[in-house]
């Protein structure tokens, strides 16, 4: 089971609103308020990393973080930010009328904490954004290695999953009239099977979405999407089936845990194939 | 095009509504917020020059404070529009424009579903900017088109990082675990 991520996001949502709010009033240090945001999103990605044993970060739980941090770091920034801000504006404003020896009406006075109310907020919004753009720069640096069981940059375009290293040795069969598999593309393809498994168009027959198309042996790009159920077939999901192991395989049927493959798919404890839908 | 996936519960079949998001639409979902996300940007930048221009003294004001704890706001740094500084000095507004531009070639250039490209280049495409301001820190005077340039360098590229890594994200939270939550009913029959 996976470790939450609430508290490592928690705490780098803290650490961004703190040094957003506190060291937003410093000149020249408040320049680099952005910067606090996307540190706070990364460390709550590098704190999850941890929590996971440095195996890596997937995109999405790294947004995911970054999104948590940020709702965080806002909430922060519009508690202790905004009010530190309209305190030490006060004091300056204060100050400067003092020196001057003259007061300001209390008009402009209160349409000064309008506007500064209003431009936290819109900054609170800018600090959410940021620190969930940091979370997701933390997953692109905590990533998960190579052959660890997931894709090295988030399962976009990665090696397919579902046949163990090597690829499988079987082909699939032909694909049959009712929900059966895609043919598999010839041996050495680099592009693996075609699209199009599962019930015929219209087709109200056929299992629950064909199973999506096969790797060939040694495919670096994996299987194509589209093992679904057709449109318009009443039955079966829009996804499909995950892959099949072949025969005889040691790594379980389909819906099990399924291995990486040549360069690390992510499998999920589910079984579902996330990695190397093709493109 | 939406799918709406229907559902079998013990041979008796009901209409649960569930959406679900094709690859390519959680692809376009997220690509689509970011450059929304990126133009409401570019539109604070320069709608805070554009508001005192045209009158709106509060508004505007409130726009150049909201962006003040993000950057010096020099004038003389900055670009114009009427006379009035926009909200950003110029390395900024490069590198938010600079973004969005990015943003706006990615699917031209690249596909949306596409892998992060190695990170090498986003360090090489820093390089500049970080010299830049470096130079500047030492003493060094930088010019207005050094960091106009290095800062629009950065922005477009990290827009190349960024698309295909919130892509993969949605994806991932949109289409894969939302199936994962709502397994297949029907394997075997």
């Amino acid at each position: 089971m996976k470790p939450s991520k609430v508290k490592p996001a928690v705490l780098g949502g803290v650490v961004a609103g703190l040094l957003s709010a506190i060291l937003g009033i410093i000149p020249f240090v408040n320049y680099c308020c952005c910067l606090w945001s996307l540190l706070g999103g990364v460390l709550a990605v590098h704190l999850y990393n941890k929590s996971l044993n440095k195996e890596g970060v997937p995109m999405a739980d790294g947004a995911i973080c970054g999104a948590i941090a940020g709702g965080i770091a806002a909430a922060i920034y519009v508690v202790i930010g905004i009010p530190l801000n309209i305190f030490v504006g006060g004091i300056i404003v204060g100050l400067m009328s003092g020196l001057a020896d003259t007061s300001l009406p209390m008009g402009h006075v209160a349409g000064n904490i309008v506007s500064s109310i209003l431009a936290g907020i819109v900054f609170a919004i800018a600090i959410a954004v940021l620190t969930t753009i940091g979370g997701v720069i933390g997953a692109l640096i905590f990533a998960p290695k190579k052959g660890a069981g997931a894709p090295p940059m988030g399962g976009v375009g990665g090696p397919g999953a579902g046949t163990p290293a090597g690829g499988s040795p079987y082909g699939a069969p032909p694909a049959g009239p009712v929900g059966g598999m895609p043919p598999a593309a010839p041996p050495g393809s680099p592009y693996g099977a075609a699209p199009g498994g599962g019930a015929s168009p219209g087709s109200p027959y056929g299992p629950p979405g064909g199973m999506p198309p096969a790797a060939p042996p040694g495919s670096p790009y994996g299987a194509a999407p589209g093992g679904g159920a057709s449109p318009g077939s009443p039955y079966g999901p829009p996804g499909g089936m995950p892959p099949a192991a072949p025969p005889g395989s040691p790594y379980g049927a389909p819906g099990g845990p399924v291995p990486p493959g040549p360069g690390g798919g992510f499998n999920p404890p589910g079984g579902y194939n996330q990695g190397g839908f093709g493109r | 095009m939406r799918r709406w996936a229907d559902s079998q519960t013990n041979g008796q079949q009901t209409n649960d509504a569930a959406f679900r998001f094709t690859h390519r639409q959680a692809a376009w979902f997220a690509y689509v917020g970011m450059l929304v996300i990126s133009l409401a940007g570019v539109l604070i930048v320069v709608g805070a020059p554009w508001l005192r221009a045209h009158g709106f003294e509060f508004m505007s004001g409130i726009l150049y404070d909201a962006l003040r704890p993000v950057c010096h706001q020099i004038p003389s740094r900055s670009f114009h529009y009427h006379e009035y500084p926009w909200a950003l000095c110029s390395r900024f507004s490069a590198l938010l424009i600079g973004g969005a531009l990015g943003l706006l070639l990615v699917p031209i250039i690249r596909s949306l579903d596409t892998a992060v490209p190695k990170r090498h280049w986003l360090l090489i495409a820093a390089i500049p900017s970080a010299v830049d301001v470096a130079v500047g820190w030492l003493g060094i005077p930088n010019t207005f088109l050094s960091r106009t340039v290095t800062g629009g360098l950065l922005g477009s590229v990290t827009a190349f990082y960024l698309v295909p890594a919130m892509v993969a994200a949605m994806q991932e939270l949109l289409v894969h675990r939302s199936c994962r939550q709502e397994p297949v009913a029907h394997l075997g029959q």
